[in-house]
């Protein structure tokens, strides 16, 4: 390939540039330091393999803020034109044209430079003075390495940097020695520690079968041993339980046989000799107490027959009398009372006497009483009220009169002196318009204002006479009118004559009948009406109390008292109590004797047969158990005896029952053995004793047992949540095949390693011929004094990099050889390996930086031809900063030269100022 | 006349090592074995069989517990309450001879042992004491069995039903040369008898051994470890005499063990999306609904680009668990094998590379085994029998293997 042409807007420290008609072989730039040269190269490797690292990417513009970004123009080995662009922006854009087609690359390599990767392309393809010499042993390795062994194929890794790991992680699972810390060992480990955990479930398993075992026979063991025990206990228990059975039932029999009659025992009450007192004392008493009520009955009777008439009559009126009682000191207020009205009466009558002595001219009569209340009250006040009213108008009527003036005493004023006034007034005035005399207008001034107010005083007296004259005429009309009131007043005076008229009243105020006149009549009558009333009211009293009187009277004499008062009816009083009392004691007999009389007699009575009874059953139990004909003292003891005897069987066949619920199983038992030879050989209390020990101690045993049952069978509980034989061996079988697993994995590592090592040596073996016999003959280009550029094994099996000289000797590509020699030996052999590598694929451009800088002028001469020797089939970048190197190739080389300096940032480089810069090198 | 009801169980191997990476696990395993063979003991009581026969490894002796002793005979002592009878001839994992616990358990009556190499015929019966069918049974009397014991079966000789019950390694049976070879017979030993049924174990893989003999290994109950993949169960079986026996498989195990190879795809190239990935591939090769619950060993190989992801020991758990839940597998374990980055393997064939020399040597080797030796690490950490077998086994993937680690990962 080709590059032809670079267009370059920002990279770097290049901005805007354009190299337009790159030569197809050899580009020849010549630059100062910092000039630009190390950009291009960068931009050359770019442009092939896209921008790296895009992160951190070191060629971003250096003097604009822009992105980095260049276009080229490419010819393919092929005669192809290929125009390739890329831009780095924060997702790197790049495409491909070709044959009219757009292709999108992103950042990644063009497609037809696979066969080198970008590392190798930096470190192979461009020389610098640098790194072509004095290469320590690490980096002679590596070189030996990576251009003849892995590096030597497309993209790939150093096939001993694989095998490495291969081996590395091989060693990682299982190593044939004891050393480091391998899965497999990892493994052998867990498995060694599940054999041992295997080994201790088998003992487990083994410790539970012998458990079972030992359960098994511990049960055995129990059960004889209960049953030995149950033989004992049951021997004990016969010493224990069946003796005081057998001793008990005997004592019973015993006691049984002292009793004549078990049955007529049995019913004999309790508390016997008791009873037996008891009822013949409760017979006894009823009988007695039968008498009593006898007896007192009788005496009731006689009770009740004690009461006198007297006391019937007395308790018969005893409501009335006690009402008297009550209200007798009432009876004796209201006679008072009585006396009390009649005094009032007597002060009305007194008070209308009174007043009338004032009214009548003649004494008093009663007659005058109806004449008086006949009044009628209101006539006589409106006949005496307008009387008064009159009256008063005639003396008013007659006191105006008297002050009325005549009209004579008011005249008018003289019209003479009037109309002088007037003429002088006018006179004056005339004057005063005639006069020019000051004085005049004054007086003439006077006049009028005199005139004046005399003719204002005129009019007021005039009008004043006029209206006494009205007065006048009204004052006649009035006297006539007085004359009729008089009339009238005298009509009204006989009319209240007529109303006193059957009365004597005294004649001076019957001619000025006035208002007081009315008030004593309306008095009198007022004391009048109240008189009446009262009198009515005492007679309706006095007939009640009168009324009253006659009933105290009656009762009291009824009853044979003579005094008819609070004393006499006190007397009657005391009898009633006496009467009343009397009455309760006989009430009180006839109620007992009705009790007794209905049931208190009959039931004492019959109290009195059923104590016999009862007396008498018991002494027939008692004699029907002592079988005994009559009872006595004796007999009564005796059948309490027997009676005692009853209680103890009792007794004691109860205890029996309460100790020994099974008591009918016991006494059959008991009879059996009763019946047996030596049902009761064991009677020894010792044996019994020893017996008991024993039961003890097998006690103890069987107690022993069950807990060693209980502690085997929580052990084969337990044991179940144990891990079984087969989970462990599962383990085991896992880890084991986990092991398997992991050698086998090693084993296939290890293989793959051996595989590529044995590949790599044969390609080593393959293809170093090549490049050896290519570097040999750039060698021999270079210098004469070595023949070839071969490897040799040394000693150790390891191949080493040498040069054969012309007299046959094997020197190591290294010391001693000079560092000029070394330069010239690996520059021939890069050579050789960049076109090895090449071969078949696009020819990448190589780039040389003061490659031949150190070189004697023979050699360089010789480099020189080598590199347009390879110009021709691939196209080279030669950067020197040396004016004169670059002088001198372009006089060697025909070329055209490219000249960056340190500012170039903005000089754009072309080839037609290259070319100028070259015709004006050659000038 | 009745048709014979019988139940089929095989190679129980109670208390067999259980496969798994923890306690827990193989605890599940073990009681799932147990459950399942109580599951088979309820079917037997539940179809109301005549019999029920054990062709061997019911157990493992050197593993047997005192507690798995205890349930076996609480199982048959089951089946003899209901009054049916068990025949069981003893295998290579629980022989018969005196010192083995077969001999030594305590069996309820209703239990026929055949723990004799010779054979021997009885009369299964009815409710009602009426014969139903003859049995001829040989059990293994020790560990290793070597003789066949097949070839000594006779000829059946009556109008019942005939069957044979026998703990043999048919030669030709599938998945025979994963098994010891024990008590090995050919099909002409058991066509030779002409039974009604033969009932065999020894081989974990359910089948009929041939489709012209009707000789059935009902398989192991329940699979101990992630080989023995699928259902697994008993066959009940009804057989009238002349006629070919109705075998029908009842399920029993509780938990099914699934192996599966996932070859991991290019274009799935994040951890959701390849969750999401082998879930579909998991669902579509294993039927996950059948009420029973699944443990799986997943190898995940192939070209991927997130080889290097899986890989992390983090990764490669939180991939595990988010598949596993997504599948509600009870347990998944999952593993990457050779599974590498991708890379076009073509482009490097007979070119002047290093990785081209690779396979050209692999090429080589698979078919040379002078190379092939002349590779072999020294040592080696698997000692095999055959160790070019071995060694050939190894280059399976290693041409993806080596390409994957020499390319460049920048450069790909």
């Amino acid at each position: 390939m080709r590059i032809r042409q670079l267009d370059i807007p920002a990279y770097g420290q290049l901005v805007d540039q354009q190299l337009n008609d790159l030569p197809s072989e050899l580009v020849l730039i010549y630059g100062d330091n910092e000039s630009g040269k190390s950009t291009l190269f960068s931009l050359l490797t770019a442009l092939l393999y896209g921008f790296y690292p895009i992160k951190g990417f070191p060629y971003r513009p250096w003097h604009v803020d822009r992105y980095p970004e260049f276009r080229a123009a490419i010819a393919l080995d092929d005669g192809s034109e290929v125009d390739v662009y890329r831009k780095l922006t924060s997702s790197p854009t790049s495409t491909l044209q070709r044959n009219g087609r757009t292709e999108n690359l992103a950042n990644r390599n063009l497609p037809f430079v696979q066969h080198i990767s970008r590392q190798l392309y930096q470190s192979l393809y461009a020389l610098t003075q640098h790194n072509q010499r004095a290469l320590d042993e690490k980096t002679q390795q590596e070189i030996e390495d990576r251009l003849l062994g892995s590096l030597a194929a497309n993209l790939l890794r150093p096939s001993r940097a694989v095998i490495d790991e291969l081996e590395k992680k091989a060693s990682s699972l299982w190593r044939p020695d004891n050393r480091g810390n391998p899965e497999d060992k990892k493994l052998r480990d867990q498995l060694h520690e599940a054999k041992q955990n295997l080994k201790r479930i088998q003992q487990i398993n083994q410790d539970v079968r012998v458990d079972v075992q030992n359960l098994a026979s511990t049960k055995d063991k129990i059960g004889k041993l209960e049953n030995t025990l149950a033989k004992l206990n049951a021997r004990i228990r016969r010493a224990e339980v069946l003796l005081p059975v057998h001793d008990a039932l005997k004592q019973i029999k015993a006691w049984r046989s002292e009793i004549p009659d078990e049955q007529a025992a049995s019913q004999l009450p309790d508390g016997l000799e008791n009873r037996y007192q008891m009822l013949s004392e409760q017979a006894r008493q009823t009988r007695q107490r039968a008498q009593k009520l006898e007896e007192e009955h009788t005496q009731c009777t006689q009770t009740a027959n004690g009461i006198t008439e007297r006391d019937m009559q007395l308790l018969s009126v005893s409501k009335q009398l006690e009402n008297w009682l009550i209200n007798i000191s009432g009876h004796k207020n209201e006679h008072h009372g009585i006396e009390k009205l009649k005094l009032e009466i007597d002060r009305h009558l007194e008070k209308t006497k009174r007043i009338t002595k004032m009214l009548l001219s003649k004494p008093w009569e009663r007659t005058y009483v109806p004449k008086l209340q006949s009044i009628i009250l209101p006539n006589l006040k409106e006949r005496i009220r307008r009387f008064s009213q009159l009256q008063d108008e005639i003396s008013r009527m007659t006191a105006r009169a008297e002050l009325l003036p005549t009209t004579s005493m008011i005249g008018g004023i003289p019209r003479k002196i009037l109309w002088s006034l007037t003429v002088l007034a006018l006179s004056s005035v005339a004057l005063s318009f005639v006069l020019s005399k000051p004085i005049v207008p004054a007086i003439a001034s006077f006049f009028c204002l005199c005139t004046l107010f005399v003719a204002i005083f005129n009019a007021f007296l005039r009008n004043q006479q006029n209206h006494l004259k009205q007065e006048n005429k009204h004052a006649s009309r009035k006297n006539a009118i007085a004359d009729q009131v008089k009339t009238e007043q005298d009509n009204l005076r006989e009319k209240i004559k007529q109303i006193f008229e059957e009365l004597p009243i005294a004649s001076s105020l019957l001619e000025h009948p006035d208002m007081e006149l009315y008030q004593n009549i309306r008095e009198v009558q007022t004391h009048l009406e109240e008189r009446d009333r009262l009198t009515t009211e005492l007679q309706q009293r006095q007939t009640k109390w009168g009324q009253d009187q006659d009933n105290l009277g009656q009762l009291t004499s009824n009853l044979g008292e003579e005094r008819a008062n609070q004393a006499g009816l006190e007397q009657l009083h005391t009898s009633l109590e006496q009467a009343r009392e009397h009455k309760r004691s006989v009430d009180e007999a006839q109620k007992r004797i009705e009790e007794i009389d209905a049931g208190a007699l009959r039931d004492a009575q019959q109290a009195l047969s059923k104590a016999q009874q009862a007396k008498n059953s018991l002494i027939t139990l008692i004699l029907a158990a002592t079988k005994e004909h009559e009872i006595d003292e004796q007999v009564l003891r005796h059948a309490k005896e027997l009676q005692d005897l009853l209680r103890r069987i009792t007794n004691a066949e109860r205890d029996l029952q309460n100790k020994h619920p099974n008591l009918k199983q016991l006494k059959q038992e008991v009879s059996k053995l009763d019946q047996s030879a030596d049902g009761w050989s064991l009677l020894d209390q010792q044996m019994v004793e020893k017996a008991k020990i024993e039961a003890n101690h097998l006690q103890q045993q069987l107690q022993q047992l069950r807990e060693e049952k209980g502690s085997l069978e929580t052990k084969i509980e337990n044991s179940k949540g144990e891990t079984s034989i087969g989970e462990a061996q599962g383990q085991i079988e896992q880890i084991e095949q986990e092991r398997t697993r992991v050698q086998t994995e090693r084993d296939r590592l290890a293989l793959l390693a051996s595989l590529i090592r044995e590949a790599d040596r044969r390609f080593r073996e393959k293809h170093q011929p090549d490049v050896l016999k290519r570097a040999t003959r750039y060698l021999g280009k270079i210098v004469d004094n070595y023949e070839a550029l071969t490897t040799i094994t040394d000693s150790d099996g390891h191949e080493q990099l040498v040069v054969r000289t012309a007299s046959g000797e094997f020197r190591p590509v290294g010391s001693p050889l000079s560092g000029g020699t070394l330069d010239q030996v690996y520059l021939a052999f890069r050579l050789a390996v960049i076109d090895h590598l090449d071969e078949g694929n696009e020819k990448l451009p190589l780039v040389m930086d003061e490659t031949l800088i150190n070189w004697d002028n023979e050699r360089f001469d010789r480099g020189v031809k080598i590199i347009a020797e390879i110009a021709k089939t691939r196209q080279v970048f030669l950067f020197t900063c040396h004016r004169w190197l670059a002088q001198r190739i372009a006089k060697s080389i025909p070329m055209p030269l490219l000249e960056l300096s340190a500012d170039s940032q903005y000089l754009t480089t072309d080839h037609r100022r290259s070319n100028r810069s070259t015709a004006a090198n050659k000038t | 006349m009745t048709k014979l009801r019988i139940l089929h169980i095989a190679d129980a191997h109670l208390d067999t090592p259980f496969y798994g990476h923890d306690k827990q696990l193989r605890r599940r395993l073990r009681d799932s074995c147990r459950n399942a063979f109580q599951l088979a003991v309820d079917e037997a009581i539940n179809r109301d069989v005549h019999a029920v026969l054990i062709a061997g490894d019911l157990f493992d002796n050197d593993q047997l517990s005192f507690h798995t002793e205890r349930f076996i005979l609480d199982q048959m002592e089951r089946l003899g309450e209901e009054n049916i009878a068990v025949y069981y001839a003893t295998g290579n994992h629980d022989p018969g001879r005196a010192n083995y616990r077969a001999h030594q358990l305590g069996w309820p009556k209703n239990v026929h042992l055949f723990t004799s190499t010779t054979p021997t015929t009885v009369v299964i019966t009815d409710r009602d004491d009426q014969p139903v069918a003859k049995l001829t049974a040989a059990g293994h009397n020790s560990v290793a069995e070597a003789s066949n014991l097949a070839a000594n079966f006779q000829p059946s000789d009556t109008n019942l039903p005939s069957i044979g019950l026998l703990h043999t390694q048919v030669l030709s049976a599938s998945g025979a040369a994963n098994h010891d070879r024990y008590a090995p017979c050919s099909e002409h030993d058991l066509r030779a008898p002409g039974f009604d049924y033969w009932a065999l174990g020894h081989v974990h893989l359910r089948q009929q051994v041939s489709e012209d003999i009707p000789a059935w290994y009902a398989g192991n109950i329940q699979g101990s470890n992630p080989n023995e993949t699928g259902q697994k169960g008993v066959l009940y079986v009804e057989i009238e005499h002349g006629s070919l026996p109705a075998v029908e498989f009842i399920p029993v195990a509780p938990l099914i063990w699934e192996n599966l190879n996932i070859v991991c795809r290019e274009d799935v190239d994040d951890l959701r999306t390849l969750t999401a990935f082998l879930e579909t591939e998991i669902r579509s090769r294993l039927t996950l609904s059948d009420g029973k619950e699944h443990l799986l060993r997943l190898e995940l190989t192939g070209q991927t680009p997130l080889a290097d992801e899986i890989v992390e020991e983090e990764n490669l758990e939180e991939l595990t668990q988010s598949v596993k839940n997504a599948t509600d597998l009870l347990w998944l374990e999952m593993r990457p094998h050779i599974l590498v980055l991708p890379v076009d393997i073509e482009s490097y064939q007979d070119r002047p590379t290093v990785l081209g020399e690779v396979l050209h040597l692999l090429d080589e080797a698979k078919e040379d085994n002078g190379i092939l030796q002349q590779l072999s690490p020294d040592p080696l950490a698997q000692n095999s029998e055959d160790n070019l077998a071995y060694l050939r086994s190894l280059l399976d993937g290693a041409d993806i293997h080596a390409a994957s680690l020499l390319v460049d990962k920048d450069n790909r």
